[in-house]
């Protein structure tokens, strides 16, 4: 990790939602495990990607950096500092989020320059000149000319234009942090790239620190520099984009690789893997991903794995990489060194 | 480099908003409008124009004078006279009552009062219903939790008892519009704030919503600004809904007596209700003077109508589905269609019935032709254009990768060959045939013309030679019966010959082949998860062995894990049983691993066919090309792609010549003017719709890379079996 | 279950709601109905000074403990199901009431039970057979939809009743011959209650099932282009099966918003009861009121708010039962 102060960060991220078990006068509420002790840091000119199944978490924890959601455990602190729960209104200025479908983050009954407008207006950020803002704004999300666009509603829009007015909302208020909450996958697929490169492009003319959100390995691999791979609720593996592809170090992500498409392949896929995805009502003890691992050892049943450094910057929470002699220790109980202890196991 | 997806020239035409725009065409609700609009002018202006006070009265010349029988001349008793009303004259347009007052008169006063009781009555009831309901949805909570048992509770007690109850014990109420409009908007807003809430539940949880919370917007401004305009079809739907309600209520203790009498204590005003009560009371049915007690409470009923008749047309605009547009008998006849109402089939042109059979020979182990295949959506001129002039064969045994962005027409295409589209969608031109030849049971063993064919042959061939697994398995699976019982209910249509309990193990027998427990069966869909319940439509789809099988996205919705397993279980089955499939998807990455052939479809036609293998190592569609350079690779270096600049287009509004070429950055000028046709090209099996492969135009070296090989479906079986 | 569970919460409390406005009514309007109702039952000759001393004590009249007493011993009252004496028929409220109510049940359930099953007959084919001549029956059940309970009942007594003009097929007052019947199990007596009540059942069915028609109908329509009815045609299932699955779908809102729907038939029922001088608790309702025998009225109101919590709760537990999602609790 550099030493640059990371623009926005949430540390130990944990969040529970409470659903109801049982039927009658014996329901109980069950907490469902959402987020776990979730770490991420985002840092300036730097896109870095969540991947993960639905149910990962992926977006409770985007939820939670945009001060949309409280976290039940865990702090998030901008520029190093925490940030008051609740979403004070300069939180909005500095992070701002875009959603997954176009057809439903834009309202119906307004014009595109009404939703541009409103964070202008919010924050007192362009007074009587924000029909040149509203314009300048499209142009930067290539809607060109302008004015075709700012009078037009919703649904006189495509889907890759909705999303770029959606990212054009975004930008307005110039924020620091920009969090993409799967923005492509209901694009079809000709667009795609067209708005990712300009993700990409914002990213370095603005200066954003940028988290983009998807289920989708090979566009994390293209958009993003560094990938974070998460597994029911937890935090798995963490690498630069072209190494986690290149050499995943967790069972997981190498599930992920071998299911995604690859016309490349040179062998055909072999799932090393039965069943389903973990219940987030209640997780497998030990490390969660354990029913599912080909390699499972008895260790894998009993503790949660520490997040083990496999290379420069790629982190994985695998018993595999653990030192026989170290991993043995920790069975035994005696602590050992290089070990960050997760709350998981305290249960 | 961003894309400029704009310049590109998309539909300038002006678009039309025609959400808004179709509500008063329908004559349902110009018919409405109408009586609304004459009941609305009377009620503010009659009063007005009325010949008479409804009061006054006049014993002597508005009434006829009856002899009493036993009085008068020759009986030794004074004459005395009792009353009749006079029926309808040019003086008394409605004729006059029993008491000698006018009819006419008594009706427009009455109009005005009911009409406004009912409008202010509305007034009260939305405005309250709004507060709670919008409150309590966006709240949420205990808040929400308090307000909706406050409406449970006020929906649940009867609004008439109630009413009745109420105004019994005001007595005086009847003489005030707003008390009376207020005791009947007490017993009438729990409905519409029930609807109100639950609407503004869904809307909360819309991405734009948080999207204005995460810009900062204040509570209020979201509820009030973002919020309220999308309750308004609602809104308006329920204040007419509240409007007749409140006149009913009014009309129905007024003829109860309860709201007062403008003729005596305590006082009332002139209602429709009133002047129903007088007429019952003073016997005016049996004495036949209709016109006395008719006209009120046909003016109920017509206001009611009218009423109804609005909400119609505001129900369609919220729920498009309850729309004919298109739909009509008449439209279809005119444009030729038989349109059956038993809703099986999709509906073909009799131009296409009856047009000539193509003479070409069938490829040899072709086991589904689709030949000139074109459907539309609607008729006449307001048609789109879904699919054109689409050739396809399916080989036998073979996987068929049919691909295609949003509009490109690739479900209706596989959809309407086996005619399961709904109309407004119409089959204008083509044949499919199938050439049946089955594994087990008594199918045909022919070829049948699936556009020619009747229902009854139809059901021969549905889901016994040809089966369907379709996107969305939520959906696909009824919610309210087991999947046992839908096992149970389609194997014992076609496989009559077993019993229960051989239906039963056939059952469990399917479920275990796609990897599921046999006891699953008892589960209904919801408590399946979405790769389980998409298994049980494959499990179902392959029961009797069809020939053939037509998945429509079936993976789409699912994570990427469990569709690998998924598919890498279908294509086990495939190897088994020996089904055709033709795989309908827009992810083209997955089709090159999975599919022998590939067609690509683009703005409602065939662009593109050829092996997978070398459809995606040497392509030869612009589009094709573009298509396979918008999956980022999983190794190698990271370099900047582009997508395809603009977007794939409206069928309403296709470009001219070949759909692609705005986008195309090899289009001739060619290609603007004539819309290029699928013809064959050097290679195996290949086919491409474009004009730079025909007639000696220069190709770009991109598009004209040498055909490989092998399949990487052979390549994949070879590393397998050593 | 917990679903139903809170639905009955929900219904007890708006019991508890309705006795409480039964008790407070006559306790806080402004004028004085209480007074003349009183005065007017000591000049009615039916009701000596006992009578007159429950009246009051009833209705709060003249009566000199707390209200917060009196709201207990009426609540005690309601549980020993006195529900006050009727000075107008010198009886006690609920001996009265249970001898109107089967009048009233009966009728409602055959009405509700037929227009519920016609309107989901009518509305399916309405739905099915789109864009044929079935079409034409929409502004029909639209106008009978809109037409007042009373008035239908009105023009039916004009047409088919015997104190009509026209055809004179059916009697059109009271509930039973009371002119050459006795009550009891005999032919002639069960005969002349069958033929009474062929037309105030038969305006409550007609008035109700228009609106059964046409919200079935659209909720059918919506329900055909889910995606398990266009597979159920794929699986080539006859016509029959796939209309069943459509229809089994598209009920289930129906059901779940009958509250609504039994309370606009309960009401129009008080009225036709009423045009007919059919003695079930609507026509006594409106007796009583003209009589201003304020007990009588309270008892009604409140066993009426009983009956129809009642069907509602019916109502959701057929809903449970034929909806697998519903009875998950989570």
């Amino acid at each position: 990790m550099t030493a640059a102060v990371p623009v926005l960060e949430g540390r130990n991220l944990t969040k529970y939602f409470w659903v109801k078990q049982g039927s009658g006068l014996f329901a109980r509420k069950a907490p469902v495990h959402a987020v776990d002790n979730v770490s991420v840091s985002l840092e300036a000119r730097k896109v870095t990607a969540f991947v993960g199944e639905s149910g990962a978490g992926k977006t409770t924890v985007a939820r939670i950096l945009a001060e949309i959601i409280k976290p039940d455990k865990g702090t998030v602190l901008l520029d190093g500092k925490p940030v008051p729960p609740g979403r004070p209104r300069s939180y909005a200025r500095q992070v701002q989020m875009v959603f997954q479908d176009p057809f439903a983050s834009l309202n119906p009954v307004h014009r595109v320059r009404h939703n541009l407008e409103r964070p202008l207006q919010i924050h007192h950020l362009a007074g009587r000149r924000s029909d040149a803002v509203v314009d300048a704004l499209l142009a930067r999300v290539a809607l060109k000319p302008p004015a075709q666009f700012a009078d037009r509603f919703p649904h006189e829009l495509s889907g890759g234009q909705r999303q770029r007015v959606a990212i054009a909302r975004a930008l307005a208020v110039r924020p620091r942090v920009l969090i993409a909450d799967e923005p492509v996958s209901m694009l079809d697929v000709s667009i795609r790239l067209g708005v990712l490169n300009l993700i990409a492009d914002l990213r370095t003319e603005e200066n954003l620190a940028v988290l983009y959100i998807t289920h989708d390995i090979a566009s994390a691999r293209y958009l993003a520099d560094t990938i974070v791979v998460m597994y029911a609720g937890q935090l798995v593996e963490v690498a630069p984009s072209t190494e986690l592809t290149d050499s995943p170090a967790h069972p997981y992500t190498q599930l992920l690789l071998s299911a995604a498409p690859d016309p490349d392949r040179t062998q055909p896929p072999h799932l090393k893997d039965r069943g389903a995805p973990a219940s987030l009502l209640a997780p497998p003890s030990g490390c969660r991903f354990h029913p599912r691992c080909p390699h499972a050892m008895d260790v894998c049943k009993r503790k949660a794995p520490p997040n083990i450094t496999v290379g420069a910057d790629h982190i994985a929470a695998c018993w595999l990489h653990v030192d026989p002699a170290e991993r043995q220790a920790s069975e035994n109980g005696t602590p050992a060194t290089d070990q960050v202890v997760s709350d998981s196991q305290k249960r | 480099m961003t894309i400029d997806s704009t310049t590109i020239t998309q539909t300038t035409a002006p678009l039309r908003r025609a959400r808004v725009l179709r509500l008063p065409r329908s004559p349902k609700v110009i018919a409405g409008l109408v009586i609304l609009g004459v009941f609305t002018v009377v009620a503010l202006i009659g009063r007005f124009f009325e010949p008479y006070s409804p009061n006054q009265t006049d014993t002597q010349n508005w009434v006829q004078h009856v002899l009493v029988p036993g009085t008068g001349e020759g009986t030794g008793f004074p004459a005395n006279y009792y009353p009749l009303p006079l029926p309808p004259s040019a003086a008394h347009l409605l004729g006059t009552t029993v008491f000698a007052q006018d009819v006419w008169s008594q009706l427009l006063a009455s109009t005005q009062a009911t009409m406004f009781v009912g409008l202010i009555a509305a007034v009260i009831a939305t405005v309250l219903s709004i507060i709670f309901g919008v409150t309590a949805g966006y709240i949420g909570g205990t808040t929400d939790e308090g307000l909706s048992l406050i409406a449970n509770v006020s929906l649940a007690i009867p609004g008439l008892p109630l009413l009745i109850v109420l105004a019994d014990y005001v007595p005086s109420a009847g003489s005030s519009l707003i008390i009376v409009a207020a005791i009947i908007a007490v017993t009438t807003w729990a409905y519409t704030a029930r609807t109100l809430r639950a609407q503004t539940l869904s809307l909360r949880n819309r991405d734009f919503i948080e999207a204005s919370r995460v810009s900062g917007e204040g509570r209020l401004r979201i509820i009030g600004v973002e919020i309220l305009p999308n309750l308004i079809p609602i809104v308006a739907a329920s204040f007419l809904f509240t409007t007749l309600s409140g006149i009913y209520a009014y009309v129905a203790i007024s003829f109860l007596g309860l709201a007062g009498s403008p003729t005596g204590s305590p006082a009332g005003l002139w209602n429709w209700g009133e002047m129903l009560r007088e007429g019952f009371a003073n016997n005016a049915v049996r004495g036949g003077w209709w016109w006395w007690w008719a006209p009120p409470g046909i003016c109920v009923a017509l206001l009611g109508t009218g009423l109804a008749l609005v909400n119609f047309g505001i129900d369609e605009f919220i729920n498009p589905r309850l729309r004919t547009s298109g739909l009509s008998a008449k439209a279809a006849r005119k444009a030729g269609a038989h349109v059956s109402t038993t809703l099986g089939l999709t509906p073909v042109t009799r131009k296409a019935a009856d047009g000539a059979a193509s003479t070409t020979a069938s490829t040899p182990d072709a086991v589904l032709e689709i030949r000139g295949l074109s459907v539309d959506y609607g008729f006449g001129d307001e048609a789109v254009h879904a699919v054109s002039d689409c050739n396809l064969v399916l080989r036998r045994g073979r996987v068929l990768g049919l691909a295609g962005e949003s509009g490109s027409g690739k479900t209706t295409l596989a959809l309407a060959a086996i005619r399961l589209l709904r109309a407004p969608a119409v089959i204008t031109k083509g044949q499919v045939l199938f050439h049946s030849k089955p594994f087990t049971g008594d199918g045909p063993r022919a070829t049948i013309d699936l556009v020619a064919a009747g229902p009854h042959q139809m059901r021969e061939v549905r889901w016994s030679e040809i089966a369907v697994v379709l996107q969305s398995s939520l959906n696909a699976l009824n919610p309210v019966i087991t999947i046992g019982a839908q096992f149970e209910d389609m194997l014992r249509v076609h496989r009559p010959q077993l019993d229960r309990d051989e239906r039963h193990a056939r059952a469990v027998e399917l479920v275990e082949m796609v990897g599921m427990n046999g006891d699953r069966l008892r589960s209904y869909p919801h408590e399946l998860s979405g790769g389980m319940r998409q298994r049980s439509m494959i499990a179902m789809a392959l029961a009797l062995e069809p020939q053939v099988m037509i998945l429509d996205e079936p993976t789409t919705a699912l994570d990427v894990v469990t569709q690998r397993e998924i598919l890498e279980e279908l294509m086990g089955l495939r190897d088994r049983l020996g089904f055709a499939a033709l795989f309908i998807t827009h992810d083209l990455s997955l089709l090159v691993e999975l599919a022998d052939d590939i067609a690509v479809m683009y703005g409602g036609r065939l662009m593109e066919r050829a092996p997978a293998n070398a459809l995606f190592r040497s392509p030869r569609l612009p589009y094709t090309h573009g298509l396979l350079h918008c999956f980022p690779p999983m190794h190698g270096k990271r370099v900047p792609m582009e997508g395809i600049p603009g977007s794939p287009p409206d069928l309403r509004d296709l470009p001219s010549g070949c759909a692609f070429h705005p986008r195309c950055k090899w289009a001739l000028d060619r290609c603007k003017q004539e819309v290029p046709v699928l013809a064959p090209i050097p290679g195996p099996n290949r086919e491409v719709a474009c004009w730079l492969h025909r007639d000696g135009a220069s190709v770009p070296p991109e598009l004209s890379l040498p055909d490989p090989a092998e399949t990487i479906r052979d390549r994949l079986t070879q590393v397998n079996l050593q | 279950m917990s679903a139903l569970l809170r639905r009955l919460g929900v219904y007890l409390l708006a019991a508890w709601v309705a006795i409480t406005v039964s008790f407070l009514l006559p306790r806080v309007v402004p004028g004085n109905p209480v007074a003349v109702a009183v005065a007017r039952a000591s000049a009615s000759g039916d009701c000596n000074e006992k009578c007159v001393a429950a009246v009051s004590a009833q209705l709060g009249y003249n009566v000199h403990t707390s209200m917060w007493d009196q709201y207990v011993q009426y609540l005690g009252a309601l549980a020993h199901g006195d529900l006050g004496h009727s000075w107008s028929e010198n009886a006690p409220v609920g001996s009265l009431i249970l001898s109107y109510l089967p009048w009233t049940i009966v009728l409602l359930a055959i009405a509700t039970t037929l227009s519920f099953l016609g309107g989901s007959v009518v509305g399916t084919l309405i739905a099915w057979r789109r864009g044929s001549w079935t079409d034409w029956l929409i502004p029909f059940a639209t106008f009978f939809q809109a037409l007042p309970y009373f008035f239908l009942g009105i023009v039916l007594v004009l047409i088919f009743g015997q104190t009509g003009t026209l055809l004179k097929w059916f009697p059109s007052l009271f509930g039973w011959d009371i002119y050459t019947t006795t009550p009891g199990f005999n032919l002639p007596y069960i005969q002349s209650v069958v033929s009474h009540a062929i037309l105030p059942a038969a305006t409550v069915i007609l008035a109700s099932m228009a609106g059964f028609i046409l919200s079935i109908r659209n909720q059918v329509i919506t329900t055909m282009d889910e995606d398990f009815v266009v597979v159920a045609q794929a699986k080539g299932l006859p016509g029959r099966t796939v209309i069943w699955y459509a229809v089994r779908n598209a009920l289930l809102p129906v059901v779940a918003n009958f509250t609504i729907a039994i309370s606009l038939i309960v009401g129009g029922q008080i009225l036709v009861e009423i045009v007919f001088n059919y003695p079930g608790i609507g026509f006594h309702l409106y007796d009583a009121l003209g009589k201003l025998d304020y007990p009588l009225v309270q008892g009604v109101f409140v066993v009426l708010t009983l009956v129809v919590l009642a069907a509602n709760l019916v109502a959701d537990a057929i809903y449970v039962a034929i909806d697998p999602r519903a009875r998950q609790a989570a």
